[in-house]
């Protein structure tokens, strides 16, 4: 059965970028534009990670995290946070948040996909780990 | 001490009080007003814990607008919490347009990530006049910064952009590259296609579907042209080919020059290969060609959903389709009687 990744950014441009490289790996990919929008995706569609920006409109990606990690139902799913914020609050608050992985922009296509591969095998799904992207 | 004034010393006093109600009332009633001290408490706001009330907040900062309000969010992009730095961008792009030598400024700023949000903020107040600076933000000592003058460039849909965008189409990092292609594709002119499809060619194979999609998402008829150009030489192209021959350059196939065997042949092997409900989406198309092509999917396939659309293109105004819905209801009906 295909793996589905919930791609959480304000970006079009960013969202089309991780489909693309997400698309090699049989991924089915679903979008959304911020955090609300993601929550909702969530509540009828079954995930088995999401990729998540920090700076969102309407909803960031820290809300979206605590969001998630209060929901039971959801509340194991791993959250990739992939963002530009470099800045050591940004990794700690994400990170207590209850994100699964903080990877910083510039990334690459095979960084990426090596990480989500590994978040969906389990392998990097425990102790949460602030790497940079490339 | 007339009322308007007490409304106002009152509203100043309610949107710090400990009820998320009255603070939320106070901080719409202040839109009333648009001094220093109100701007600076609706500023404040934006950083409150309760959505409605910042929500409250913006809505009015919004309407009172001005050099004021500009200068009082541009610090909240500093904020340590992500919310109030997003809410103040958001306001900027609304704003910002007005006010054009402060988002100059933070452009220039000597922090990265204030130069990234003056990006994305400059290309959200969808000011073609500020085209030139985010072209200049192409050169940022920063790759982040780069790639959000590319992306807000494309998100500006500005022309002036190409020469510059396409320089960089040579690039050897593959998310720079794609930010690039995907630029290209929304600014969508003429000038902006032909350096795609010069540089496609000449890509890494993994950027070449990019390319394809960016080509498609220009939606122009030398778009089709050079999309089934860049088919002959690399094959394995088709389904991405297809996809945008049916999707964005659907109106542009229905040009006569592409209503050719080949082409038909093309998007029928792939409709073939798709959902029913793309080949019934398909027989509706204005395009011929694509008509034609889903006849014929119809047909591989055996769809026997499709025969009331069949039946209804035997009055197609073309002839070929026309002639190719009769055939394809023939040969259901032959297919029928065998079974029996």
């Amino acid at each position: 059965m295909k793996r589905t990744v919930l791609v959480v950014d304000d970006s079009d441009t960013v969202r089309r970028m991780l489909r693309w490289t997400l698309d090699p790996l049989g991924i089915r990919v679903l979008e959304a534009a911020n955090g609300a929008l993601a929550l909702e995706t969530l509540d009828r569609e079954a995930v088995d990670l999401v990729i998540a920006d920090l700076n969102m409109p309407v909803m960031d990606g820290i809300e979206l995290i605590r969001s998630i990690r209060a929901l039971p139902s959801i509340a194991e799913l791993p959250v990739l946070m992939l963002t530009t914020e470099q800045r050591e609050q940004d990794v700690q608050t994400a990170l207590n948040a209850g994100a699964s992985l903080y990877l910083t922009k510039p990334s690459t296509p095979a960084v990426i996909r090596y990480k989500v591969l590994a978040l969906l095998n389990g392998a990097g799904g425990g102790p949460s780990v602030a790497e940079a992207g490339s | 001490m007339t009322t308007a004034t007490q409304d106002r010393d009152g509203s100043l006093r309610e949107i710090v009080s400990s009820d998320a109600t009255r603070r939320g009332r106070a901080a719409r009633s202040l839109a009333r007003w648009g001094d220093s001290e109100v701007v600076r408490a609706l500023a404040a706001a934006l950083a409150d814990d309760d959505r409605n009330v910042s929500e409250a907040a913006a809505s009015s900062l919004l309407m009172i607008g001005g050099a004021d309000t500009v200068a009082f969010l541009l610090p909240l992009l500093r904020s340590d919490a992500p919310g109030t730095r997003n809410r103040a961008a958001q306001l900027l792009e609304r704003l910002g347009k007005a006010e054009p030598d402060a988002l100059m400024k933070l452009s220039a700023d000597p922090d990265p990530r204030m130069r990234l949000f003056a990006a994305n903020i400059l290309a959200g107040t969808g000011d073609h006049d500020l085209a030139p600076r985010l072209i200049e933000m192409l050169r940022d000592s920063d790759v982040n910064v780069q790639d959000a003058a590319v992306v807000g460039l494309g998100r500006m849909r500005a022309p002036a952009a190409v020469p510059a965008l396409s320089a960089r189409l040579s690039g050897s990092d593959p998310w720079s590259c794609f930010s690039t292609v995907d630029a290209l594709g929304s600014i969508g002119t003429p000038a902006a296609l032909r350096a795609l499809l010069d540089a496609a060619p000449a890509a890494e194979p993994e950027m070449r579907g990019a390319f394809v999609e960016a080509i498609g998402a220009t939606g122009l008829p030398e778009g089709v042209a050079g999309l089934l150009d860049l088919l002959s030489r690399f094959l394995d192209l088709g389904a991405a080919v297809a996809r945008a021959l049916l999707g964005p350059l659907a109106s542009a196939v229905g040009e006569a020059r592409f209503q050719t065997p080949g082409v038909v042949g093309l998007l029928a092997d792939i409709l073939a290969k798709g959902t029913a409900e793309e080949v019934l989406r398909a027989l509706e198309s204005p395009a011929v060609a694509i008509r034609a092509a889903a006849i014929e999917a119809t047909r591989v396939r055996g769809l026997t959903e499709a025969v009331p659309a069949l039946c209804r293109l035997r009055s197609d105004a073309d002839p070929v389709i026309r002639s190719a819905a009769a055939a394809a209801l023939t040969a259901f009906e032959r297919a029928r009687k065998e079974r029996l």
